[in-house]
């Protein structure tokens, strides 16, 4: 879901707490999602940091044991994401991305 | 299903609203992720509807307190109300912990304060820069360390306004 930018925020330098309700309505949506075979807030819903959603081997090869997304999601609109896939071999596949909102849009280009 | 299709079905991969959801839940979903005054008509856009539509509903949920309107500004604006939330979110605690499990969890976070207070040597996370030359850490660990941090500060506050709710027997001030 795109997001229009915050202006508000005067500083660059700085990362808010987790937003509970977006990350609240992405797990809504994943968990919907057919790539998703399990959801869940850590370390609870209660205080939720990380929206993980566990995603369904079945639809990769089989050498593929486990893989993971996890979201976490900051009151400034920033964003993060980090992809993890482990393999039968022992081996792991990862990827992180971050979106900070808060900056670039203080620097336009 | 054990074969690999790398190529996803775009169809399925391009939709954003579930088949079924109805006008009203997509422009309240859209708002509870709106943070700063967003007008109706880019609010309409994201929940796929017609901008009429949308300011129906954005009314209608700016009067349950869910959202606030920005009547002045043309078009008018909405942003999520995050003081409804709050209160939404401590009900939710109070309803569902019981203020011993409150007063419990409270106290490891006060815990958890004190060892970042230590580690950062202030107890404000926001004099803390995200981009330090100093740390090893990547920014990605640096900022989910600080929003941690400001997590623990905000979920003690919360649990502080859902044990007061129990305490009033679910009012916000004492009866």
């Amino acid at each position: 879901m795109g997001l229009p930018a915050d202006d508000s925020n005067p500083t660059i330098d700085e990362t808010g707490p987790p937003d509970r309700q977006t990350l609240r309505l992405l797990e809504k949506h994943l968990s919907s999602d057919s790539l998703v075979a399990e959801t869940e807030f850590d370390p609870d819903s209660y205080e939720p940091r990380i929206l993980r959603a566990l995603l369904d081997t079945g639809q990769y090869p089989e050498s593929t044991t486990a893989v993971r997304v996890d979201i976490r999601w900051f009151t400034t609109g920033d964003f993060s994401m980090h992809y993890v896939e482990e393999h039968s071999n022992g081996e792991l596949w990862e990827c992180r991305c971050v979106l900070r909102r808060s900056a670039s849009r203080n620097h336009p280009s | 299903m054990t074969e690999f299709d790398p190529v996803p079905d775009s169809e399925s991969t391009r939709q954003r609203w579930q088949d079924g959801t109805d006008t009203f839940s997509r422009v309240y979903e859209v708002a509870l992720g709106i943070t700063s005054p967003t007008a109706y008509t880019d609010i309409a856009e994201l929940a796929d509807c017609s901008p009429n539509a949308a300011k129906k509903h954005l009314e209608r949920l700016s009067e349950m307190g869910i959202v606030r309107e920005d009547q002045e500004s043309r078009p008018a604006q909405y942003e999520r109300n995050d003081g409804y939330l709050e209160w939404q979110d401590a009900n939710r605690i109070a309803d569902e912990l019981s203020v011993e499990e409150i007063i419990d969890r409270v106290k490891s976070l006060e815990t958890r304060r004190e060892e970042f207070e230590a580690q950062f040597e202030t107890t404000d996370p926001t004099e803390v820069s995200v981009f330090d030359s100093d740390s090893h850490d990547t920014v990605h660990e640096r900022m989910a360390t600080l929003s941690d941090w400001q997590g623990v500060i905000r979920d003690i506050r919360l649990y502080e306004l859902a044990r007061q709710l129990s305490q009033y027997d679910g009012h916000l001030i004492p009866a």
